[in-house]
């Protein structure tokens, strides 16, 4: 597709310099934060997200930890939303947050293609949850990438809670990213089959879940193609797995807690309700 | 580094490790001449220590162990079988933080022959300055050839304690945060004339019931009773041991049951 | 005209004082305590002395377990930057001082590795003194004065001695980081220390167990298959706990042995 490539194209061009990386708004960006301007936070958000733009689609992962300071609350977490068959977004920040957005996203574009009797487009997507997170300011603490294809090609945009937002052909987001970024600069290249893109983006996974702490236990896929929308995992790296099992058998034998007081309540059952 | 001299024919710059190593720094500090090394750039040492280990901090784990509950009292023998004498009581939590880092910490610590000091607050410092007391008592006694006086080892403690003032230090003697509830069941029971069965129940009593109402105390009760010529120590019992025994007594029972309809 | 006049003039214009007398005072007070945190003679170098931080917590966690004549003290290897980035897979945070004394550490690296080799030439100093090993109980002692002394520079580090005492029993020492020493059964210091204790509280201590039943006995083989489970159980919930699990075992009158296990690594 010729309006993908030039879109790509395009993003790339102000994504990758020849020269490698690029430092010339530094001085700037000191120069601002002198008279004033707060510079931007950098939130360790507990994650690890990666989206990859292909030829014809776009690919998106997460890991599936979730963290509570340095306890891992749940290791089975979705950070793959659904806001349209062809729209996914990936979430790093505050769960609950993201989870409201991204719901609210899913509901307005679900409306909209009712009212007007078309696909909802990325972009659209992208637009509602700038303007709702910039709104807040940055208190809703969502950062989000929204990949998708609609009938004019496949998109990936980087948002960030205050309401930044960023064209981009690959991202990473999530205190895991860093690792998870040096993997897609390395190896991003315009135009991979569908099979490159996710393999890039399950290294790249792989990546952020073994150099980051608050990132692991398993990830997630979602490849967005014209056609259709393909889901894949949980897939579990093979760092991920305990190497040993637990040695000792912990069951304790009837009788080992002290009984302090026993009550016997009687009852008579006087209705039932069949639950199958 | 420790305000120690030392002859510069006696250093050795060289550690076991092979690399260099103040030498000054194995030397055990001497106390009179010896000064704690602060925090440097001149930082306060109380602001500095509390940044990084007070609550606030990022060191969850690392937060300095604290006691809470001790009580002691004086009385009389009841009859000619009781001895009377001093009781002494504790709880044995330490707190590092929220987090209960100890279960069985001996706050009974030894100063001399006839003497105990309770520990509540810091419970480095007070291990550490009851042991600078305790040497002190028993270079007296050598000295002097007579018993130091209660109140001349605490005079020393506390001159000794106030030369850390507004440094951080935290030592308390008897009392700490569960000492309401056990000043309620003091000054409720209490009687200048007890047997020493009385007595010690009373103590135990005491803690147990400041152990139930504060989160900062619990685990065992310590008992030390010091008689006019001896000390004894009594091993620890259960608090909540105690609480059964007492809901028994009473006739309470010990858990809440709404009645049934 | 004083400054003081001056800035009466000035604080009427700006403050209504007839509307909200107290205005003017709300103001004064809340820049008072702005002045007062952070006046203006205050060098930009002092500023950075204050925030002047000499401590970095590398994570981990590590326990001992003391039996009857063996002590088992076991680690994980991972040292993190914060709680996020890991950044050694293979630390040995366990450092054996003698044929029966073993210093284990969690918190600050640098810290560990100081105190190690302040107790290595005290030990090597004592031998040289008095020409026999220092017993275990003597070192713990020892160790806890030497944290004791940084009372007000502390070193950031949860530590546990361990060893063989002279009776050729177990012994575990925990201490805080300014050195309030306990001898107990057994201990765990670190990022995991919560979850690590109630589990060595119930299997080894039997805290839960009722009075009539029976208690396993605490065999050298039961001490590490449990020390093992443990740190598998918190690297499955704890995120800078991993990597492997360094084991090191001292028996009364064998040589100290090592083993090594994997964990999960991510």
């Amino acid at each position: 597709m010729a309006a993908v490539d030039s879109f790509q194209n395009g993003v790339l061009q102000c994504e990758i310099e020849p020269n490698g990386f690029d430092f010339s708004n530094c001085t700037r960006n000191c120069a601002l934060a002198r008279m004033g301007a707060a510079p931007p936070r950098l939130n360790s958000t507990g994650t690890t997200i990666v989206a990859v733009t292909y030829k014809d689609g776009v690919v998106m992962g997460a890991d599936s930890r979730a963290t509570a300071g340095n306890i891992i609350a749940d290791k089975h977490c979705e950070k793959v939303h659904y806001i349209t068959d062809s729209i996914y977004a990936c979430g790093a920040g505050t769960a609950a947050d993201l989870d409201q957005v991204t719901k609210m996203l899913s509901s307005s574009l679900r409306l909209l293609e009712l009212n007007t009797g078309r696909k909802a487009r990325v972009i659209t997507a992208l637009r509602i949850a700038k303007q709702h997170l910039f709104n807040y300011m940055g208190y809703i603490g969502a950062y989000l990438l929204i990949g998708g294809v609609d009938p004019t090609g496949p998109y990936l945009y980087d948002v960030s809670a205050n309401g930044v937002t960023m064209a981009r052909p690959f991202a990473a987001q999530g205190s895991g990213s860093y690792a998870a970024i040096t993997v897609l600069e390395k190896d991003f290249k315009i135009g991979m089959t569908e099979e490159e893109a996710s393999n890039l983006v399950q290294v790249a996974l792989h990546a952020g879940m073994h150099g980051d702490n608050a990132s692991g236990n398993s990830l997630n896929l979602v490849v967005i193609t014209p056609e259709k929308t393909i889901f894949r995992g949980p897939i579990v790296p093979d760092f991920c797995n305990k190497p040993e099992p637990i040695e000792s058998d912990y069951k304790f034998k009837t009788g080992s807690t002290t009984v302090l007081k026993k009550k016997e309540i009687k009852f008579d059952i006087v209705e039932s309700m069949d639950m199958h | 580094m420790w305000g120690l001299t030392c002859r510069e024919d006696e250093r050795d710059t060289e550690d076991a490790l092979g690399e260099t190593f103040d030498a000054t720094a194995i030397e055990a500090p001497v106390s009179g001449q010896f000064t704690f090394p602060n925090p440097p750039l001149g930082l306060q040492p109380k602001g500095f220590v509390n940044a990084h280990f007070g609550p606030d901090s990022s060191a969850k784990s690392l937060q300095f162990r604290k006691g809470t509950t001790t009580l002691a009292f004086v009385y009389e023998p009841l009859t000619e079988k009781d001895v009377g004498g001093i009781i002494v009581a504790v709880d044995s939590r330490a707190s590092a933080g929220e987090y209960i880092s100890s279960k069985s910490v001996m706050k009974i610590l030894d100063v001399s022959e006839h003497m105990v000091a309770t520990m509540a607050g810091g419970a480095a410092d007070c291990q550490f300055w009851c042991r600078t007391v305790n040497k002190y008592c028993n270079l007296f006694e050598l000295r002097e050839r007579s018993t130091i006086t209660v109140s001349a080892a605490s005079k020393y403690f506390a001159n000794v304690l106030y030369g850390y003032k507004g440094q951080g230090l935290s030592v308390v003697c008897s009392v700490g945060s569960g000492s309401l509830n056990a000043y309620g069941i003091l000054d409720t029971y209490y009687k200048p004339k007890m047997s020493d069965e009385e007595a010690m129940s009373l103590g135990r009593r005491a803690i147990m019931h400041a152990t139930y109402r504060d989160a900062g105390s619990g685990g065992v009760c310590n008992l030390v009773h010091i008689t006019p010529t001896k000390k004894i120590r009594y091993p620890g019992v259960d608090v909540s041991k105690l609480w059964y025994e007492f809901a028994d007594e009473i006739g309470r029972d010990i858990a809440y049951n709404p009645r049934d309809d | 005209m004083s400054f003081y006049q001056f800035a009466l003039i000035q604080m009427a214009l700006k403050y209504d004082a007839k509307h909200d007398p107290l205005g003017a005072m709300r103001a004064f007070k809340t820049a008072f305590a702005d002045v007062e945190e952070n006046p203006d003679w205050r060098s930009r170098r002092l500023i950075e002395r204050q925030r002047w931080n000499p401590y970095s917590m590398e994570g981990g966690s590590t326990c001992a377990v003391a039996g009857d004549n063996f002590v088992v003290v076991a680690s994980d290897t991972r040292m993190t930057a914060g709680e996020i980035n890991v950044i050694n897979r293979e630390v040995d945070k366990i450092h054996p001082l003698s044929d029966n004394i073993v210093l284990t550490t969690a918190g600050f690296h640098g810290d560990a590795l100081q105190m190690r080799k302040l107790l290595e030439t005290h030990l090597h100093k004592y031998r040289f003194d008095y020409r026999s090993n220092m017993t275990v109980d003597l070192c713990a002692e020892l160790l806890a004065r030497n944290l004791y002394y940084r009372r007000f520079f502390p070193y950031y580090t949860g530590a546990i001695l361990a060893g063989i005492d002279e009776h050729g029993k177990g012994a575990v020492f925990s201490y805080d980081p300014i050195g309030c020493i306990e001898r107990l059964p057994y201990s765990a210091s670190g990022a995991a220390e919560p979850m690590l204790v109630p589990f060595l509280d119930c299997q080894v201590g039997h805290v839960t167990l009722s009075e009539g039943t029976e208690r396993p006995k605490l065999t050298l083989e039961r001490a590490t298959a449990l020390v093992r489970d443990a740190f598998r159980g918190c690297a499955e919930r704890e995120i800078t706990t991993g990597d492997s699990i360094h084991l090191v075992i001292a028996e009364a009158g064998k040589p100290i042995r090592h083993e090594r296990r994997k964990l999960r690594e991510d």
